[in-house]
């Protein structure tokens, strides 16, 4: 093909041990483009709303976009998406690295997985031939160990996707591990993986990705290139720390939750564990993901002590998870459990924030130290990084915590203790300091996350505009906006911190020469709203609960900063936001919305 | 004459140099139609971008039975498909390894410096890889000057 | 009053200063004037706008956590139990 596309998806069922390829479905590709959009888009067909998250109806679908294995700028990413085991709406991951790329190479856009197979087994792929084979030998075995024995078993070049031991064991946030540091990480996507009894895919392809205007083509991306590379974010900042950069800054505006958010969100020793401590003490070199001029990656070392260990990151959202969060201040401790995410794939948010729940629990009375096993106060790196460790290896109170921050909470009778929504846990800014984003965690479709529309932009780090972050006027519109173009972004298969230094333009740009379109700017940012239509449309008829957040940041005030005696300002915002999107009160998509949408 | 040269400790291993030398030379996106890989090593934690150096006593020239490969005016090592007869001698006799071998083309490659302005160097993001001649490869020094400039130097002591 | 840098302007060079203790000055610009005498004027061009009007765009200033865009911008008046906050414009996430 011509367009970005190698019009060709596999389908695989895993109960009859089968791989068929069929023509990729060109309407659903012009409509929701790619990733993101286009395996929700498959999915939402072929799947009941209804279904059991763990049982054999949950289909699982890997999906590159149209630019992913392009030269356009940080364009090396596919989505993962199934029903999340973790909170029942829509699950859709992405993840960088080198095997989204790959599998294009190879001649396919996707894969879809059905039902259930018998024993382990992991799909093999290269160019043409295609296989399951037998995993039995790879069951039990972490990342690092998977990638390896599989590269030893298929070649080098191979590309691996895989899941852990918690993926095996019913963690219900298990990620799907890809190029062993890159992770389609939240809402569980690697669980669904371990249900199907499916331990890895791996990939090497030969082919090529063509687009529709070559020229016009690499002329859009390097001109892209040279705007991210001028811009003091995605070409110095980002490259030099880091996103843990951000520790210091979210913290001064009173931002960084502390102690699960029970204490406020400043951290008295958030320069301990801030991107430039990190820079001066840890970092061996920063890393980037295929086609990626940004670098975020981390490489570190901690050389000696209690926690000695090597691998890649923390980013921003796992330094304060297992740091501010849990009141830790010992970044080397914070760099160990981050490691243990990525050799036993789970998603570090989610880890940090359960075992600070867990710590809040502990400290009320509410979870008897005869469950943990040892005292579990805030603060305690040591107990932090052990829980880490019996969720990765699914021992002990692990297996309380590898349910979540709600459903453990909800056993110990303090749900509202979960700092999640949609049972899906809160990442690291504080919606009560910042109020949009409080709205976006309201609102997004997979539950409580920042990268579904990241505010966080405009009302910290003014990009690209400044408002600030303690009014709540124009942020339902700011939000809207931030949720299309992020939608379009992951469904385009780039990287969304690319939208750091560029826009909608170089973006719109980009796809209308890769698959040869002449729409319009606008006419492209609304496949971002449709996928975001649809989502939502497949979350009311899912049963997914309602928007809102958790009764702290709704109810408590903050005791101390620049935001303090705040709380968020959610129902005045959320109701802006519903007739910004054209929805009812209740927050349903109206016939109207849907028509203009295509998606009635 | 400009010479590739590599820095390893500032590639990223993104592989924008596969994309854009695979792009340059026949529009499409492929790294393994690319003249230069990058080599990961994950325990080690380097890349490392490896592409023909263009020597001056090229192996592969002088094995060529059929005088397929010659200098060009920019120094480059490159191939005349007209005369090749893809019996892949360069391939062998290249010590480095820089001479591959497409069975999608169905023909041996190499880099052949871009015509002079190799896309590689100019479009790396981490300026890993750059085109410059051998003999003003300064930078290491200038940066060890470049600190005393900025200790010592005007503006610093303003 | 006690300034604090982050990020490059804490580690290049010029200013390689994490946190400094001094007399509040009446503003923010008294403020960025004054540094600039001390780093010199790569700080100078960080801190202001090129014509010296208005703060650098390049430059994130907070008066205890504050963006002063939200206070009283440039002119944003400073006292002693102030921190001042220095980011260069960084992202993450």
């Amino acid at each position: 093909m011509n367009n970005g596309y190698t019009g060709v998806i596999l389908r695989v069922d895993l109960k009859k041990g089968t791989v068929a390829k069929e023509p990729l479905n060109w309407k659903n590709a012009e409509d929701f483009v790619g990733a993101r959009g286009l395996g929700t888009k498959y999915y939402c067909d072929e799947c009941d709303p209804n279904c059991d998250p763990l049982g054999p109806d949950n289909k699982l679908i890997f999906m590159t976009g149209p630019l992913t294995g392009t030269v356009a700028p940080s364009a090396g990413r596919y989505d993962v998406v199934a029903k999340s085991p973790l909170t029942g709406a829509i699950g859709a991951a992405n993840s960088g690295g080198h095997f989204g790329p790959e599998l294009k190479y190879a001649g396919y856009d996707g894969i879809i997985f059905e039902n259930v197979a018998d024993h382990p087994v992991y799909l093999y792929i290269n160019d043409d031939k295609v296989e399951l084979r037998d995993a039995s030998h790879l069951w039990g075995k972490d990342v690092y160990e998977t990638t390896d024995l599989l590269n030893a078993e298929c070649g080098e070049s191979f590309r691996v996707a895989c899941i852990a031991p918690t993926g095996e064991n019913g963690c219900l946030f298990a990620g799907v591990m890809n190029d062993k540091h890159r992770a389609a990480g939240r809402g569980g996507m690697g669980t669904v993986m371990g249900v199907k009894k499916l331990k890895a895919v791996v990939v090497k392809g030969t082919g090529s990705v063509r687009v529709a205007r070559p020229k016009e083509f690499f002329q859009d991306c390097m001109d892209a290139r040279a705007t991210l590379k001028a811009h003091p974010v995605t070409g110095a900042g980002l490259s030099a720390y880091g996103t843990q950069i951000l520790v210091n800054i979210i913290n001064a505006s009173g931002a960084m939750p502390k102690n699960n958010g029970r204490d406020g969100s400043v951290f008295a020793d958030a320069d301990d564990i801030s991107g430039e401590t990190l820079t001066a003490k840890y970092l061996l070199r920063n890393k980037g993901c295929f086609g990626c001029s940004i670098g975020c990656g981390r490489v570190t070392d901690i050389k000696e002590g209690p926690f000695k260990s090597k691998g890649e990151g923390p980013e921003y959202e796992a330094g304060w998870s297992f740091g501010a969060d849990c009141g830790v201040n010992d970044l080397a401790a914070v760099c160990d459990a981050n490691f243990l995410c990525n050799q036993y794939g789970i998603d570090p948010i989610t880890m940090g924030a359960t075992i600070a729940c867990a710590m809040e629990l502990y400290e009320m009375g509410a979870l008897p130290e005869s469950d943990v096993g040892f005292p579990l106060r805030f603060g305690d790196a040591a107990a932090m990084v052990k829980c880490t460790e019996l969720t990765c290896k699914g021992e002990g109170f692990g297996k309380i915590l590898g349910l979540g921050s709600y459903r453990m909470a909800e056993k110990y009778g303090h749900p509202e203790l979960s700092m999640s929504v949609k049972k899906q846990e809160m990442p690291a800014y504080d919606g009560r300091a910042i109020q949009g984003i409080g709205l976006e965690y309201a609102t997004s479709n997979r539950g409580g996350c920042h990268v579904r529309g990241y505010v966080i932009s405009p009302e910290v780090l003014g990009i690209p505009v400044k408002t600030d972050p303690l009014v709540t006027e124009g942020k339902a519109g700011l939000l809207k906006t931030f949720q299309d173009l992020t939608a379009l972004v992951d469904s385009t298969g780039m990287c969304l911190f690319t939208t750091f230094g560029i826009g909608l333009p170089e973006i719109a740009a980009a796809y209308r020469d890769a698959v040869g379109t002449d729409e319009s700017d606008e006419d492209i940012l609304l496949k971002g709203e449709r996928v975001w239509n649809l989502e939502k449309q497949f979350n009311i008829a899912a049963g997914v609960e309602k928007d809102t957040l958790p009764p702290r940041l709704l109810r408590e005030e903050l005791p101390e900063g620049p935001a303090q005696g705040k709380v968020n300002q959610l129902q005045t915002m959320l109701a802006e936001y519903y007739q910004v999107r054209g929805w009812t009160a209740e927050g349903i998509p109206t016939p109207e919305k849907l028509q203009a949408l295509k998606l009635s | 004459m400009k010479q590739l040269m590599i820095k390893p400790e500032k590639c990223t291993g993104c592989r924008t140099c596969e994309l854009v030398c695979s792009f340059g030379h026949y529009e499409q996106f492929n790294p393994r139609m690319s003249n230069v890989t990058v080599m990961e090593y994950d325990a080690a934690s380097i890349a490392i971008p490896v592409m023909c150096l263009q020597c001056e006593e090229a192996c592969c020239m002088k094995v060529c039975p059929v005088k397929a490969i010659t200098q060009d005016e920019n120094g480059a090592m490159v191939m005349n498909y007209e005369r090749c007869i893809g019996c892949k001698m360069c391939m062998n006799a290249c010590p480095l390894g820089n001479i591959s071998y497409s069975p999608r083309l169905r023909k041996v490659f190499k880099c052949d410096l871009c015509g002079g302005d190799p896309k590689c160097a100019k479009y790396c993001p981490g300026g890993a890889i750059t085109f410059v001649e051998p003999d003003e490869m300064t930078d290491r020094k200038k940066l060890v000057a470049d600190k005393f400039k900025d200790v010592f130097g005007e503006e610093a002591a303003q | 009053m006690t300034v604090r840098f982050f990020a490059y302007l804490r580690d290049r060079e010029y200013a390689n200063c994490k946190e400094l203790e001094t007399a509040a000055p009446a503003t923010v610009r008294a403020l960025g004037e004054e540094l600039s005498q001390r780093f010199g004027k790569r700080f100078r061009g960080e801190f202001f706008s090129p014509d010296g009007a208005e703060l650098g765009e390049r430059v994130i200033v907070m008066v205890n956590g504050r963006r002063v865009e939200f206070l009283s911008g440039i002119d944003t008046p400073l006292k002693e139990s102030d921190t001042v906050q220095i980011f260069p414009v960084v992202a993450g996430g």
